[in-house]
C-alpha cells in the first residue's frame, strides 16, 4: 500500500507532497529520514509510520522532546492507528497523511466569474485593458483641456490615481509572494485595471444623468453613484480573495461583505452631512455643463417649472425653523456652562 | 482696538456701497487717520482721552481755519453755527456690556425736547439687534457720557432715535431743546454745514454745498458736496439758520457726501410714542419694513420701462428705471483669444445695512454671453461650466439658511425651443421671518459656440414680490 505525506505550512499551504511505496516511513530532522523536516522543534528521529499485515496504518512517536499531537489534542501520540486524511502536529509543521485509495471528490467546474477572472489574467487582455484605460483618461484630458495640453500638468492631475494604483499593485504582489500564489499576480493587476475602466464608464453615464436630470433625480443618482462604488469595492475584494487565498466561496463573500459594510460605516461616521446631501440641493455655482450633443433632457414648460419654484419657499422656511432651534439649543447649552463656573467662582471667594 | 476699527469700518462700508470707483483715494486718507487712531487706542486710555480732547480742539480749530479759508464770505456763519449748536452734538458710542469697550463710533444730535438724539441706524445696529449684549452712550462736549436707549430704528433710511435715560447724576446737563428740523428744501448751491465726529477725532465742522437729490438711487438721498468721513455718520448737516437739512450717512471721497433727507427723520420721530417702547419685536418689525420697502421697489420696477436692447443674439431689458445702474463689458477676451465674454450687469445701488458684514439690498440682473470659434464642444463646455454665480449681498451662516434650489431643464417664454438648465435658489433670513434672498440662473447653449446665462438676484424680498418679478423678468429676453 502506498502513502502520501503532505507537509502543510502555517497558513494551510502545502509545502511538500511526498509519495511512498513502502511499509515504513520515518519522519524527523535527520537526513536518514524519509520525510526530512526543517524545524528546530522536531527531533532528529521524531516519528514513524507503519503498515501492518492487515493493512492498518500506525503512527508511532519515537520519544520526541515535543511529542506528536493530533490537531485537536494536547496529549502526545504514543502508537496509534490512523485513517486517511488525519493531520498531526510535529514541531511547527503539520503533516497530513493520505492513503493511496483515499477518495477525492470530482473536479468542481469553474464558475463564469472565476473563468472570467482567469481570462482577465492573460497578458493580451491585460495589455488591452491598460491601453484602453490610458487612452480613455488621456483623451478625456486632451479633449477638455482649454489651451495647450501639457504632459506635466496632466500627470500631476493623475498623480493621486497613479499612486494609489501603484500602491495596490505592490500590495497585491506582496500578498501573492506571502501566499505563494504568484502565478496569479498579473490577474490582480488585470482585475484592478478592469474595475478602473468600468468605473470610468459608469461615472460618465452618471455624470450624463446628473446633467440631463433635474434636482428631483439628484438624490437617486447620487445614491446610485455611491452604490456602484461599493459594488466595485465588493467585486475587487472578492476577486482578490479568490486569486490570493484558499477560501471557500462562502467565506470569500462574507469577508467581502464585511469589508464593504465596514467602509460604509466609516464613511457615514466621518461624513455626517451625507444625509443632508439628499435634502438640500447644491448651489448652481458648482454645476458642470456638458456639450450640446449630450443634452437629452426634455424641458419642463415655464408653468411647470414655476409650480416647483413655490415649493422652495416652504422648504427654506422649514430649514429656518431647524436652524433657529439649533441656535436656541446652542445658546441654552452655553448659558448652562456659564452658570456653574460663576457659582464656583463665588464659592472660591 | 479691533472693535473700534470695526465700528469705523461700518462707516466705510456705507461709503463703499455708494461709489466703488473712489476706493483708492479714500483708502489713503483712511490709513493716515487710522494710524493716529491705532496709536491712541493702543497706548492707554489716558492717552486716548487726552489726545481726543487735544485732537478735538485741533480739528475744531483747523475746521474753523479751513472754513475761513474756503468760504470767506460765510466764515462768520459757519463758525457761529458751530458755536450756537455745539451743545446739541454728541459722539455716539455703541459698546458691549461686558467689557465696556466701544465697538462702533458715530455722531448724533438732539431733536425734539432735547432728550431725543437722532443718529444713523448703522452706528447703533448692534444695540438694536442685541440689546442684551450692547448698549449706546452719548458723549457730549464736556466728555460726559450719557446713558441712552434706542426708541426707534429704521434700516431703510439708516436712521435711529435714542432717548436719554434720565439719571440721578446732578451734574448731567442736557440741552433745553433739540435742533430745529428744516421745513423747506434748500436751493441747489446753498451753503450747508455738516457736523460730526470724523474718525473719532472729535466734533468737527465741515462746510459744503447742497447739490439736490440723487437720481440714481431709489430712496431719496441728498448729494452734499463736502468731505464726509467715517465717524460723522449720524451727525446733522444744517443750513445757515441752524435747521437740519439731512443726516450724514456716507461719503465717497473727493468731497462727495450723502445725506438722509430730514423728512425721513420726521417720519421716524412720529412713530416714537410716549412709552419709549420699540415697536413690537424689532426683528419682526424690520422684516416687515424691509419687505414692504422692497415690495414697493419691485412694483415700481415692474411699472418701469422694459424696452429691450440688443445683447449678442438676444435682446434684453437694461435701465428699467432711472435708479437702475447698468454697466457692461462687451467681448472681453481671455489671454489667448480663445473665447470672448460679454456682460450686462444692472443693479439698484440701494444697499441696506443690517449688521457688520451683513446687508441686504434690492436686486441685480445679469446677462452673460460666452462665445468662441476656437474651442471644441467639450472645451467650450468646460469654460462655460466655470462661470459662477454669487449672491451680491453680504452675510454669513449666522444670518441665513443655506440655499435650497429647484434645478430643472426648462424653456423661457420668449426664447422659443431653446433649452435652459434653470436653477431657482432661495435662502431665508434667520432673524427676519418671511424675508428671502432669491437667486435665479438659466444657462443654455444655443449652439456649440455660444453660451448664455440669464441671471438675477433679489435680496430681502417676500415670496409674492419675488414671484411677480420672476414672471416679468423671464418674459423679457427675446431673440434678436
Amino acid at each position: 500500500m502506498e502513502l502520501v505525506v503532505e507537509v502543510i505550512g502555517t497558513t494551510n499551504n502545502v509545502l511538500e507532497r511526498l509519495r511512498f511505496a513502502k511499509d515504513s516511513v520515518r519522519i524527523g530532522r535527520g537526513y536518514s529520514n524519509d520525510v526530512i523536516l526543517s524545524d528546530e522543534h522536531a527531533d532528529v528521529a521524531h516519528a514513524r509510520l507503519d503498515i501492518d499485515e492487515e493493512g492498518n496504518v500506525w503512527l508511532e512517536d519515537l520519544g520526541s522532546v515535543n511529542g506528536t499531537r493530533r490537531r485537536k489534542g494536547r496529549r502526545s501520540v504514543q502508537r496509534e492507528q490512523i485513517s486517511s486524511g488525519d493531520i498531526f502536529l510535529i514541531g511547527r509543521n503539520r503533516l497530513r497523511i493520505y492513503f493511496a485509495n483515499h477518495e477525492l471528490p470530482a473536479a468542481v467546474p469553474l464558475r463564469p466569474l472565476e473563468t472570467f477572472l482567469l481570462w482577465l489574467g492573460r497578458s493580451p487582455v491585460i495589455a488591452t485593458l491598460l491601453v484602453i484605460y490610458t487612452l480613455v483618461v488621456y483623451l478625456r484630458a486632451v479633449n477638455s483641456t482649454v489651451g495647450d495640453f501639457e504632459w506635466k500638468s496632466f500627470l500631476g492631475g493623475q498623480a493621486t490615481s497613479l499612486l494609489s494604483f501603484g500602491a495596490i499593485v505592490v500590495g497585491v504582489y506582496l500578498v501573492s509572494v506571502l501566499f505563494r500564489r504568484s502565478g496569479n499576480f498579473l490577474s490582480h493587476v488585470s482585475v484592478l485595471l478592469f474595475v478602473g475602466v468600468l468605473s470610468i464608464a459608469v461615472s460618465f453615464v452618471l455624470e450624463l444623468a446628473t446633467f440631463n436630470g433635474g434636482d428631483h433625480s439628484y438624490g437617486a443618482i447620487s445614491g446610485l453613484n455611491t452604490g456602484v462604488g461599493y459594488l466595485f469595492m465588493f467585486l475587487y475584494m472578492w476577486s482578490v480573495l479568490y486569486l490570493a487565498f484558499n477560501l471557500s466561496n462562502r467565506a470569500r463573500t462574507i469577508l467581502s461583505v464585511l469589508v464593504v459594510t465596514g467602509s460604509i460605516g466609516l464613511e457615514t461616521l466621518t461624513k455626517r452631512e451625507v444625509a443632508s446631501l439628499f435634502s438640500v440641493q447644491r448651489f448652481p455655482e458648482q454645476s458642470t455643463f456638458l456639450p450640446q450633443s449630450l443634452q437629452f433632457a426634455s424641458p419642463l414648460s415655464g408653468d411647470q417649472y414655476d409650480e416647483r419654484v413655490s415649493s422652495v419657499f416652504d422648504a427654506v422656511d422649514e430649514l429656518r425653523t431647524e436652524r433657529l432651534e439649533e441656535r436656541e439649543d446652542k445658546l441654552n447649552t452655553s448659558s448652562e456652562q456659564v452658570e456653574p463656573s460663576a457659582a464656583t467662582e463665588t464659592l472660591a471667594r | 482696538m479691533r472693535q473700534c476699527l470695526r465700528g469705523i469700518s461700518g462707516g466705510l462700508h456705507c461709503l463703499r456701497s455708494v461709489h466703488p470707483a473712489t476706493v483708492g483715494f479714500r483708502g489713503s486718507v483712511d490709513i493716515f487717520l487710522g494710524a493716529i487712531m491705532f496709536y491712541c487706542l493702543n497706548s492707554a486710555s489716558v492717552c486716548w482721552r487726552g489726545a481726543r480732547r487735544l485732537l478735538f480742539m485741533l480739528t475744531a480749530l483747523s475746521g474753523l481755519f479751513c472754513a475761513s479759508l474756503t468760504f470767506v464770505a460765510h466764515a462768520q456763519d459757519a463758525s457761529s453755527v458751530f458755536e450756537n449748536y455745539q451743545q446739541n452734538l454728541f459722539v455716539i458710542e455703541s459698546f458691549d456690556r461686558i467689557s465696556n469697550n466701544k465697538n462702533s463710533v458715530g455722531s448724533g444730535f438732539t431733536v425734539g425736547d432735547g432728550t431725543f438724539i437722532a443718529t444713523n441706524y448703522h452706528v447703533v445696529a448692534d444695540a438694536v439687534m442685541e440689546p442684551e449684549n450692547y448698549a449706546v452712550r452719548a458723549v457730549g462736549l464736556a466728555d460726559q457720557a450719557i446713558e441712552t436707549h434706542v426708541v426707534a430704528a429704521d434700516p431703510i433710511h439708516d436712521l435711529a432715535v435714542l432717548r436719554v435715560t434720565v439719571s440721578e447724576d446732578e451734574d448731567a446737563t442736557y440741552p433745553e431743546s433739540g435742533l430745529a428740523l428744516a421745513e423747506t428744501k434748500p436751493m441747489v448751491g446753498e451753503e450747508l454745514v455738516a457736523l460730526g465726529n470724523p474718525f473719532d477725532v472729535g466734533i468737527s465742522v465741515v462746510p459744503g454745498t447742497y447739490n439736490g437729490e440723487l437720481k440714481k438711487h431709489f430712496r431719496p438721498l441728498i448729494h452734499f458736496t463736502g468731505a464726509l468721513n467715517p465717524g460723522m455718520s449720524g451727525g446733522p448737516t444744517v443750513n445757515m439758520n441752524g435747521e437740519v437739512i439731512g443726516i450724514n450717512v456716507a461719503g465717497a471721497g473727493n468731497s462727495v457726501g450723502f445725506l438722509v433727507p430730514v423728512d425721513d427723520l420726521k417720519a421716524l420721530l412720529e412713530t416714537v410714542d410716549e412709552t419709549d417702547a420699540t415697536p413690537g419685536d424689532v426683528r419682526d418689525h424690520f422684516a416687515e419694513t424691509i419687505r414692504s420697502h422692497n415690495n414697493a421697489l419691485i412694483d415700481d420696477l415692474l411699472a418701469g420701462d422694459w424696452s429691450l436692447e440688443t445683447f449678442g443674439p438676444i435682446r434684453i431689458p437694461k435701465v428699467i428705471r432711472e435708479y437702475v445702474n447698468c454697466r457692461g463689458s462687451a467681448k472681453t477676451e481671455d489671454e489667448d483669444r480663445r473665447w470672448t465674454r460679454s456682460i450686462s450687469d444692472c443693479r439698484v445701488a440701494d444697499r441696506l445695512y443690517l449688521r457688520d458684514r451683513f446687508d441686504t439690498g434690492p436686486l441685480e440682473m445679469q446677462f452673460t454671453l460666452l462665445e468662441s470659434d476656437y474651442l471644441n464642444a467639450t472645451q467650450f463646455a468646460t469654460v462655460f461650466s466655470g462661470e459662477n454665480f454669487q449672491p451680491f449681498n453680504r452675510g454669513g451662516k449666522e444670518h441665513f439658511t443655506e440655499f435650497d434650489c429647484v434645478e430643472r431643464w426648462t424653456v423661457l417664454p420668449n426664447l422659443g425651443e431653446q433649452r435652459f438648465k434653470a436653477s431657482y435658489c432661495v435662502r431665508a433670513y434667520l432673524d427676519f421671518p418671511e424675508l428671502y434672498d432669491v437667486l435665479y440662473v438659466a444657462r443654455g447653449m444655443p449652439d456649440g459656440k455660444t453660451g448664455l446665462n440669464v441671471h438675477y438676484t433679489l435680496a430681502g424680498v417676500g415670496e409674492d414680490a419675488a414671484s411677480r418679478f420672476h414672471a416679468r423678468f423671464l418674459e423679457a429676453p427675446e431673440w434678436n
